[in-house]
């Protein structure tokens, strides 16, 4: 509860300092505070408690993702005092639009009310279109802004049409109401229509097949931070979400929508990695590993069903840290030469070796090779999936995630040719590599030592 | 905890060899390869050999849901993949001296992490940690062969890389299910583990892709010639040398014991395939005028038959794959050293252009011969021990299979001899009228290898000893 009050203020605050004319300050003291967040947010731990009438539930699951997702938002607004130089006059406005973002997600991992739960989307959700449309000269970003919204604003639609039917049959927003109504429920028709619509709705946000068609174009029409932004915290906060609701709200009332979903997860891990193949563009090769991802993290959602909580948790956190991790070489890259095309990253390992050995780090760790976390986040998935009797899903996994290795070791070839001119890279910030290796080493550390993340949430 | 020193030793020594630069990589690497030697020769002595199966072993908690043990294991038969790995490394950064190699730092870096790696393969009898080592060994050879290779090498090595990932996979898959049988990786309980024989059967097909694109038996082996050839050579020699015993080593650690019903259901199948690696390897490098290449498919040859050896299921079969594991190592790395001194003075590989060698290299020569006749299998060397065992545990499965994997050594001499001939003897021309003979390094290089040849060849009883007791035990396992 703290931790969104501190948040929020701390969007407020940067504002504040943009007036009193203090911009120099924002950056680092917006990032320090949120890895105070971090520390702070810490004692709830074991906390279980309702707060301001059960509107926030905070429990450990929220705990952890809402540590995770102020961590993620610090590396990222760290960044941006690099990435913004020189559009200095609106960093508050964008360093702020973050901020609430953030606010918005934590509201998201640990909503009590479905008030709550829809406030937070849109908190986030707004922000984002803002930020997505933010370089203003720029047609691909005005589309991406354009299209985002208007997409963003039609699955709210469902989102609200699904909060209504619930209200309907059950009589409650809250979370503890609705599951103990559930609870002695036969599936209905209505019923199920209800789930229906926040399962559309989640979906999109989580640009699971086939409602990821917005997740390219505005990925790479976004500006590059933006995109890392959008493609971890907001990701990471809709799949907590949809934990929270699908598994420990709906609970049993999903097995009648198990086949369908399991539909959606084979969907979504072919043409998420599919799709990947013939791109050239690394934001669009992101965007698509980013739906396959969102296919394995899907499967966690459904295959763990109470048993483990932790397979989600440290599934989101291997991705996104390697998320982090790619982009802020993307970053880099499109900052300096205004191009995301593979072309553009020819001959970064001759010149900027220390750039090019993270991200191959991170790239392995996405494409699930040991001893890297993202190894054992799919290990665990199949775990858990086989365990669900899900053997068929596993082996579609397994091949999507072969198929997968193709286009990142295409953005890795790229990298080790011989550069076609020589020092066509400018100097690196130092932010973007200590960003870089923090996650890297992070992606490691996870990989080696995995139970005590795993177990955080047993 | 002496057992977890080969892990910790090459990792720290890759890191050493990474920071100290490209002018004394080479050599640290070697200095840090040698003493993991030693270390291995410690183990080797501290290991008792006697008719019960003796084990040092460490044994720790790794990750407690699920439950994955950090489990090493040394017996007799991981003691002599383990000295092989551990004694051909050092030989390998060796023949690097004289080569030169960009970024030799990140090189030689590379290679130890490969040696933790396939040392952490041949200990670990957890099958999690087994599966972690087996993938983490592909990730520096394949940087080795995609960074230092051929031009072309970014499709061939992919193929590699795709093929072997794709097989391991399914590997991991099959562990998955046995663990959710078994609530437990460690290879004692998958030992014990009874399964039905359809489960058997799919456990089988998951992990015999993995070991075959591995190893690789016809017809998984479409990535090696490429890779082996467009590989530097001392990629080349850790893929050909130590990298495929670890598919032939999890055949007999992890495949037999644990699904015996599927093995020997699957028996005849892989025994013909096997044997058809034999003779299409062996055909085909009759036809070829690349070197690399030639030993690339004589590789395939002889490997072939150490698969159908240990499928044989016989205890003869069994013995002379372990025993000709290492010969091949030796051999094949002794032929590739060969291959890649040629290349250096020469700049090629064509035989065609070569041609009178002998004349102005005699020390290379009779080096160059003797590795040759280990390869040919002539008596009193050690290929000569191993295959026999094989012929004559496949001979015991199956007459006809037996006499037509005999072809092999037939097959062999000539494409063998053929090749000496055409590019050591006859007269010099242009590109070997300068031919240098040996330097000191490259000596040094050969010296071990020719006393393997010899010493494997004419006294194999510490092999076939040190193993008796694991093979016993397999294959009791295997035949319930």
């Amino acid at each position: 509860m703290g931790t969104i009050i501190i948040t929020t203020v701390l969007g407020l605050l940067g504002l504040v300092f943009e007036v009193l004319r203090l911009r120099k300050v924002i950056v680092p003291f917006t990032v320090l505070t949120l890895l105070g967040v971090v520390g702070f947010n810490l004692q709830y731990w074991n906390l279980n408690a309702p707060f301001f009438n059960n509107m926030l539930y905070i429990d450990n699951h929220a705990v952890v993702f809402s540590g995770l997702l102020a961590l993620l938002t610090a590396l990222v607004i760290a960044m941006s005092g690099s990435f913004y130089k020189n559009d200095q006059e609106r960093i508050s406005d964008y360093v702020t639009l973050m901020v609430f973002a953030l606010s918005g997600a934590i509201m998201m991992v640990s909503f009590g009310n479905l008030a709550t739960l829809f406030l937070g989307i849109e908190i986030l959700s707004v922000s984002s279109y803002i930020l997505a449309g933010s370089k203003r000269k720029d047609l691909l970003s005005n589309e991406a802004g354009l299209k985002y919204f208007l997409m963003g604003a039609f699955s709210t639609g469902f989102l609200l049409m699904g909060i209504a039917l619930i209200y309907g049959i059950t009589g409650s927003f809250d979370l503890q109401d609705i599951t103990g109504v559930l609870m002695y429920k036969q599936p209905s028709p209505l019923l199920m229509t209800g789930i229906g619509m926040f399962v559309v709705a989640m979906f999109f946000k989580a640009s699971i097949a086939p409602f990821h068609f917005w997740a390219p174009d505005v990925y790479t029409g976004a500006p590059s931070l933006v995109t890392s932004f959008m493609s971890t915290v907001g990701k990471v906060a809709v799949f907590a979400a949809m934990y929270r609701l699908f598994v420990y709200t709906f609970g049993m009332q999903m097995a009648s929508l198990e086949q369908l979903i399991m539909l959606f997860i084979i969907l979504t891990l072919i043409i998420g990695n599919f799709s990947g193949l013939w791109q050239s563009n690394l934001k669009r090769i992101m965007a698509y590993s980013g739906v396959s991802h969102a296919g394995f993290m899907l499967l966690a959602v459904l295959a763990t069903l109470q048993t483990n909580a932790g397979v989600l948790w440290y599934y989101a956190t291997a991705y996104s840290l390697a998320g982090i991790a790619v982009f802020s070489v993307i970053t880099y890259v499109s900052q300096t030469k205004n191009d995301e095309t593979l072309e553009a990253f020819k001959g970064l390992a001759h010149e900027k070796p220390a750039l090019a050995v993270g991200m191959i780090l991170a790239l392995l760790s996405m494409a699930g090779i040991p001893p890297f976390a993202g190894f054992f986040a799919k290990y665990m998935v199949f775990l858990e999936a086989m365990q669900t009797g899900y053997l068929y899903i596993a082996i579609v996994a397994v091949l999507a995630s072969i198929v997968s290795v193709y286009y990142y070791f295409k953005v890795l070839w790229a990298m080790i040719q011989k550069p076609v001119a020589e020092g066509q890279f400018a100097d690196v910030p130092v932010v973007y590599t200590i960003v870089l290796w923090l996650c890297a080493l992070a992606l490691l550390g996870l990989g080696i030592m995995p139970s005590f993340f795993i177990n955080l949430l047993q | 905890m002496i057992a977890i020193t080969l892990l910790i030793l090459p990792a720290v020594a890759a890191i050493i060899t990474w920071l100290s630069g490209n002018k004394w990589a080479n050599r640290v690497s070697l200095l840090a390869a040698l003493s993991t030697f030693v270390v291995t020769a410690k183990i080797f002595l501290d290991l008792r050999y006697d008719d019960a199966v003796q084990v040092i072993s460490y044994s720790a908690l790794w990750i407690d849901r699920p439950l994955i043990y950090f489990n090493l294991q040394i017996d007799g038969l991981a003691m002599v993949m383990l000295g092989l790995t551990n004694f051909l490394v050092p030989i390998i950064v060796l023949s690097g001296i004289g080569a030169t190699v960009n970024n030799s730092k990140t090189f030689y870096a590379l290679i130890m992490v490969m040696q933790a790696a396939l040392n952490g393969v041949f200990m670990a009898s957890d099958g999690f940690l087994y599966y972690i080592f087996w993938e983490l060994a592909l990730i520096p050879i394949y940087f080795i062969a995609l960074l230092w290779g051929a031009d072309d090498s970014r499709k061939i090595t992919f193929k590699f890389f795709l093929y072997t990932l794709a097989g391991s996979l399914f590997m991991l898959l099959a562990f998955i299910f046995l663990y959710l049988r078994a609530r437990d990786f460690t290879i004692d309980t998958l030992y014990n583990l009874s399964l039905s024989p359809t489960e058997q059967i799919y456990v089988f097909l998951a992990f015999f892709v993995a070991f075959a694109v591995k190893i690789p038996i016809f017809p998984f082996h479409t990535w090696q010639p490429d890779t082996y050839t467009a590989s530097p050579t001392q990629g080349t020699m850790l893929l050909s040398g130590i990298m495929l015993k670890m598919g032939l080593y999890s055949l007999l650690r992890w495949l037999l014991p644990i699904v015996p019903f599927a093995v020997q259901y699957a028996m005849p199948v892989v025994m013909v395939l096997a044997i058809i690696g034999v003779v299409y390897g062996s055909w085909i490098a009759i036809q070829q005028n690349n070197i690399k290449r030639l030993f690339a498919y004589s590789s395939l040859a002889h490997v072939g038959l150490i698969a159908a050896g240990i499928f044989s299921l016989t205890h003869m079969g069994l013995t002379g794959s372990v025993v000709q594991m290492v010969s091949h190592g030796v051999n094949v790395v002794g032929l590739f050293f060969a291959a890649e001194i040629i290349f250096r003075r020469t700049g090629t590989y064509e035989l065609g252009s070569l041609g009178g060698i002998r004349n102005v290299a005699p020390a290379f020569h009779t080096y160059f011969f003797i590795m040759l006749l280990g390869s040919v299998a002539l008596p009193l060397t050690n290929g000569f021990v191993g295959e026999f065992m094989l012929l004559f545990g496949v001979w015991q499965y199956n007459s006809i299979i037996g006499l037509i994997a005999g072809t092999t050594i037939i097959l062999g001499a000539v494409y063998l001899l053929r090749m000496f001939q055409r590019a050591m003897l006859g007269q010099n021309n242009v590109v070997t009228e300068g031919f240098k003979d040996l330097t000191v390094a490259e000596h040094l290089t050969f010296l071990p290898l020719v006393f393997l040849v010899f010493f494997l060849g004419i006294f194999p009883n510490p092999i076939i000893n040190m193993v008796r007791p694991v093979i016993e035990n397999i294959l009791s396992l295997a035949t319930k």
